[in-house]
């Protein structure tokens, strides 16, 4: 006979609990096994010991593990964040991104300093408190515009105790980008979008390093906001820029050609979309606010003052072919 | 009470120092003298969280009558879940820790309340609730809380890191940057409300009763219904406070302790709570182990680990009672 239960709906039979017994027991046994494959497949190196001396780093920001590589201080790097993934870093812990942060990690490595990305008073109380407690001296970035790629490596080059190499380094990503400014100085400037994601529809507006870049660059942004924005097809054509340039870092041949059309087809749909350009730029830099900054306003520059030949550039929309 | 209790805290004990050998360093083992304090802070606030769920949970399933009922599915955890983050937007930073960890438990007891109280009104029909409607009406709360919440991350983008990680807050985690205030307001919230619970389990027996029978036996059975409801609404919105909404836990693990210990509430809310605190110390274990396979890039929230294991459970359950009520037929 079977025992109903007490809970309304929900009733068991004796053989019923026998086999869900079972069943815990074979399920136990089961992540059992499973947790020490699992186990005996773990990464069982210890994090790298600390080389720079005094002065050690851990960034979850991957622009500023780039600029203190660029600066040639790699050697203070002792963790980097989850996303960076420079063949550089290979060989350090990964201890967190902006999401979460490995604090037992942290805890094993001991940094000196952490570099953080967060907006101005917006990190967790509880991450301020566990640096306290390690007494890890937490350093918040901001990398919104050039100049702040400029500060930023003062800062980081004083975390690191090399002063002199961030300067050495400032200064020729100073003097790159203003050849490049002086070199197209004469040309009309070119109005342009600066398309930051694989969906084509997210774009860099003004009051961002990019915007800095293009204007450095001999270009004019078509986006008129602040910050980064998401449009619409309609909001998109309504931009008519004379260059698209697509800012893909890393992505694949499959990916940059289906934002290409995407974007070729809104010239071609614009009345006057005769000689606008779609320019993929495809470099891992390109969007990142580290040390090839100068390298990314160069191409920047190099796409936007392209000679016009529409019939002969394959990135010629079908409106100016026509 | 005392004895299952005791047997149930040792269960969960040997769990949770098994978690504990399980770290992200990547080395199995008792962990060092500087790991440790981390390693063990871990542990117990996912089985914090684990076991508030599931103490929530039997309470739910008794009171309301519904095997289906879980934080989660009332849309109690959701309710919690935002008005944990508007409290975040209107959060000065000026205010001292305590009174933001203690103003975030006050506005997630406030939503976890809100939404009960829609679920229960609008799934009442002349005093009795029906078991399917609660679950519909707990999932268009649910549908209507998400959508707020996604409203207002698209609105407030600089949150996602305020909240210590906005996706890992959306689909339920064990938060990196908790601060021991939040931390120690939380296990205090748990910790009374769970005794509490315990207090009226004996009588959470006769609620499952129908109110006839209950009356019959000397039960005030409304007031214990409003008392078990706003305590397990407490105890549920302190952890989804600190790591939003953990799906399914309180579902799976009262069932599982009910084929173990039986249905006497006495016994089940002890078993149930150690069941959840070891399930969700484990999932955090294996999300850890997960993040040093290189199959992910970051640790992987532990709501997506209890979805995957809740989701096939609660279809199960559905298929069970659809079965017996074609059986009684």
């Amino acid at each position: 006979m079977s025992e109903r239960s007490l809970c309304g709906n929900c009733s068991f039979s004796r053989r019923d609990r026998g086999i869900a017994l079972r069943s815990c027991w074979i399920c136990l046994a089961t992540s059992l096994v499973i947790w020490s494959l699992l186990a005996c497949g773990c990464d069982r190196t210890k994090p790298a010991a600390a080389a720079g001396g005094a002065h050690t780093v851990a960034s979850l920001v991957p622009a500023a593990t780039d600029l203190i590589m660029g600066m040639g201080a790699s050697n203070h790097l002792v963790a980097v964040s989850n996303y960076d993934d420079d063949p550089q870093t290979t060989r350090l812990p990964r201890v967190g991104d902006y999401q979460t942060i490995d604090w037992e990690k942290l805890a094993q490595i001991r940094p000196t300093s952490i570099i953080t990305f967060y907006g101005p008073g917006r990190a967790p109380a509880g991450f301020a408190q566990r640096a306290d407690e390690l007494k890890i001296r937490q350093v918040n970035l901001k990398l919104d515009r050039l100049q702040d790629v400029y500060d930023s490596i003062g800062v980081l080059g004083e975390i690191c105790g090399e002063p002199q190499k961030a300067v050495a380094m400032a200064g020729k990503i100073r003097q790159r980008v203003e050849a490049i400014h002086k070199r197209v100085a004469g040309e009309p400037r070119v109005r342009a979008v600066l398309v930051v994601r694989e969906s084509g529809a997210d774009l860099a507006g003004r009051d961002t390093f990019l915007d800095d870049l293009l204007t450095e660059a001999g270009g004019v942004n078509a986006v008129t906001a602040s910050r980064y924005v998401t449009l619409d097809r309609e909001g998109l054509a309504a931009l008519r820029p004379q260059v698209v340039l697509l800012l893909l870092p890393g992505e694949d041949e499959k990916s940059v050609r289906r934002v290409k059309t995407m974007w070729e087809s809104i010239a071609a749909a614009g009345q006057d979309a005769k000689g606008c350009r779609v320019c993929p730029l495809t470099q891992t830099y390109i969007e990142q606010p580290g040390s090839h900054v100068a390298d990314a306003a160069e191409s920047f520059a190099q796409a936007l003052h392209l000679p016009r030949e529409p019939a002969s550039q394959p990135s010629a929309t079908a409106a100016g072919a026509r | 009470m005392l004895a299952s209790l005791a047997g149930a805290t040792l269960v969960w004990a040997i769990v949770a120092a098994g978690c504990v050998c399980v770290g992200s360093t990547g080395r199995v083992g008792w962990p060092g003298v500087e790991v440790l304090p981390y390693r063990i802070e871990i542990v117990l606030v996912a089985s914090l969280i684990g076991a508030a769920l599931a103490a929530a949970g039997v309470v739910y399933q008794a009171i309301l009558r519904n095997p289906l009922a879980d934080p989660y599915l009332l849309g109690v955890s959701s309710g919690a879940s935002l008005l944990s983050l508007l409290w975040y937007l209107g959060a000065l930073s000026a205010l001292s820790l305590p009174i933001q960890a203690a103003g975030q438990q006050a506005f997630a007891f406030l939503g976890a309340l809100a939404s009960v109280a829609v679920v229960f009104l609008l799934s009442s029909r002349r005093r009795r609730i029906e078991p399917v409607t609660l679950i519909l009406v707990g999932v268009i709360v649910n549908a209507v809380n998400g959508s707020l919440y996604l409203l207002i991350f698209f609105r407030h983008p600089e949150l996602v890191s305020r909240g210590g990680g906005g996706f890992t807050f959306l689909v339920g985690g064990i938060q990196s940057n908790l601060t021991r205030q939040q931390e120690w307001l939380a296990a205090a919230c748990v910790g009374i409300g769970w005794i509490v619970l315990a207090c009226l389990s004996g009588q959470l027996n006769v609620a499952t009763l129908s109110e006839g029978e209950a009356q019959g036996l000397g039960v005030r059975i409304h007031r214990l219904r409003w008392i078990g409801l706003t305590t397990a609404s407490i105890v549920s919105a302190s952890v989804v406070a600190i790591s939003g909404p953990i799906g399914f836990v309180g579902l799976v693990c009262p069932h599982l302790s009910r084929l173990i210990v039986g249905r006497d509430q006495r016994r089940l809310l002890p078993a149930a709570t150690a069941l959840g605190a070891a399930l969700l110390a484990v999932a955090d274990a294996i999300s850890r182990v997960l993040s040093q396979q290189s199959l992910l890039k970051t640790q992987l929230p532990v709501g997506v680990l209890t979805g995957l294991l809740g989701g096939p459970f609660f279809l199960l359950l559905l298929w069970q009672t659809r079965r017996r009520s074609e059986g009684a037929m």
